[in-house]
């Protein structure tokens, strides 16, 4: 939520590490690097920052200082946030706060997860959640709603692969990404079974990576060797509802009530936005965000998808890093690497993936399995050029 | 476990919310809030709707509509894969109840059928005892 007497906020500078599996190496030594390279391209010195605000779900105790120790950056403020999927999400949209309520002036973000060390498969439940002790899961949770929209919507699988066919085509102009071969719709229905409808590649990988962005307030812009701030034109951070009863699986509550209120805000729509990057845990996932944000009529997902308008080069291009499903999604860096995205797109710095003209993106993280709730947390902010 | 395990000794995935009626039938216990009326599953301690602390033991029918399900291939350490999980509806008392499918080989149920509430072994803890659970299986 913003405040009249906000300041205006800028990024500066933002860095990712590939996503990769990195078992060897410390959850430090994955994210220090990144914070080293956001930093030196921020224009700050690193005894310039002032707080720093550290996303990680399964990182453990105190990431943010583990992570700053190396780098001899400690002595500040350091706020460590977990909030599943979103939790580098929402330690932007913390550390954005504390800089436009004036707090702060100059802040660094981090989002670092390590999910090699989990020894891979699925990701762990929380043990006590009623739902999860009956057998659910996050793919089998995304599955039942992929169900249900293709039953409802009279969805192939073969076009629910189709994301994932669109994600490696993107994901492999990405330097950064965890996969980076094309592949076909046959590859994907070929390879094992997940959870149904989804074969494995319609499902994120498991990986490790970690991202940076440094943010200040729009009167400590620094010099920055010609490179552009990018403004955050608005940032929202909600929970899901608590719905126990019956509810659509086909629509993320979550999602489309903190899409409305932030576009309310800041006074924009979905045709304004020129990229944006969604949370594509799964393949369906996709398909709902675009309907979730107004990027196509409730039940037209597939259409856009297959007009290719949802590609580079075309209307409004969705996940142009590969996202989740190519990309790879280690949990508490996505939604900071997500940011590192859009600047890197807004600043005409994406190369071959970039998409021309860019001026608008939109990052959006969700997730967090509770029963009774679309997602546990839901973040999405807006930047501009 | 013991080898003179009782029922009573039992592990349940969800704890008290199995109740049987007369006839033996399995049934799923919801709480129902005796000032709101509000119905939720498991049953809670506290009203989340009204904060009454007066929520009180209420049966599930004994038929429920499939809104959903998947055939899970990837479970956690103690399960049995392939299994299939689903999302049941009650809408007489609008509540949604996840829970393990039950059926023949190869079962793909169609959606929106109707499933019938039964209980047994869904997997197996850590120490490789059975864990019990609900489990629908296809309405006749």
């Amino acid at each position: 939520m913003s405040h009249p007497s906000y300041r205006r906020v800028a990024v500066t500078g933002a860095a990712m590490s590939k996503f990769a599996k990195r078992p060897n190496d410390a959850t430090h030594d994955i994210a220090w690097p990144v914070i080293k390279q956001a930093i030196q391209m921020s224009g700050f010195d690193r005894r310039e920052i002032q707080a720093a605000y550290c996303g990680s779900a399964f990182g453990g105790r105190l990431v943010g200082q583990r992570a700053l120790r190396p780098l001899g950056m400690l002595g500040v403020p350091v706020v460590n946030c977990e909030n599943a999927c979103s939790s580098g999400a929402t330690a932007f949209r913390e550390a954005w706060l504390a800089v436009a309520a004036g707090l702060y002036d100059v802040v660094l973000v981090i989002g670092v997860d390590k999910l090699t060390a989990l020894g891979g498969g699925v990701l762990p439940g929380q043990a006590e959640c009623h739902e999860v002790a009956v057998g659910l899961s996050m793919p089998a949770l995304y599955a039942m709603r992929a169900r249900r929209y293709m039953h409802e919507h009279g969805v192939k699988v073969e076009q629910l692969a189709q994301v994932a066919v669109k994600a490696h085509r993107h994901g492999a102009r990405n330097p950064m990404a965890q996969f980076r071969t094309e592949i076909t719709v046959e590859e994907v229905l070929a390879s094992r079974p997940v959870a149904e409808p989804f074969t494995l590649m319609q499902c994120c990988p498991t990986g490790d990576g970690a991202g940076a962005v440094v943010i200040c307030a729009a009167d400590r812009i620094p010099a920055m060797g010609g490179r552009a701030p990018i403004w955050v034109a608005g940032t929202h951070l909600t929970s899901g509802i608590y719905t126990p009863g019956i509810r659509d699986m086909t629509t993320p509550e979550i999602t489309v009530r903190g899409a409305k209120a932030l576009y309310e805000e800041i006074g924009i729509g979905p045709d304004d936005i020129d990229l944006a990057e969604v949370h594509d845990a799964f393949t369906i996932a996709e398909l709902l965000y675009y309907e979730a944000f107004g990027f196509c009529e409730r039940g037209g997902a597939v259409d856009l998808l297959m007009s290719g308008n949802s590609s580079i080069g075309g209307r409004i291009p969705v996940n142009p890093c590969g996202g989740l499903l190519c990309k790879g999604h280690p949990v508490g860096a996505t939604g900071v690497a997500q940011i590192v995205e859009i600047v890197t797109q807004l600043r005409g710095e994406a190369e071959a993936r970039q998409v021309e003209g860019a001026r608008v993106g939109l990052a959006h993280c969700t997730g967090g399995g509770i029963a009774g709730l679309d997602h546990g947390a839901c973040a999405i902010t807006v930047l501009t050029r | 476990m013991s080898e003179d395990s009782t029922a009573a000794e039992q592990i349940w995935a969800v704890p008290d919310a199995i109740d049987h009626d007369s006839d033996g039938v399995p049934r799923l216990v919801a709480g129902h809030c005796a000032h709101c009326v509000a119905t939720y599953y498991p049953r809670p301690q506290l009203c989340p709707t009204c904060w009454s602390e007066d929520v009180r033991k209420v049966m599930l029918p004994r038929v429920g509509r499939l809104y959903s399900y998947s055939v899970v291939h990837t479970g956690r350490a103690g399960w049995q894969t392939p299994y299939l999980l689903g999302a049941v509806d009650f809408p007489e008392i609008n509540t949604r109840v996840v829970g393990v499918l039950k059926g023949p080989p190869d079962w793909r149920p169609a959606l929106d059928s109707s499933v019938r509430v039964g209980v047994g072994q869904i997997c197996s803890d850590a120490k490789g005892a059975p864990v019990f659970a609900h489990q629908f299986h296809l309405e006749n």
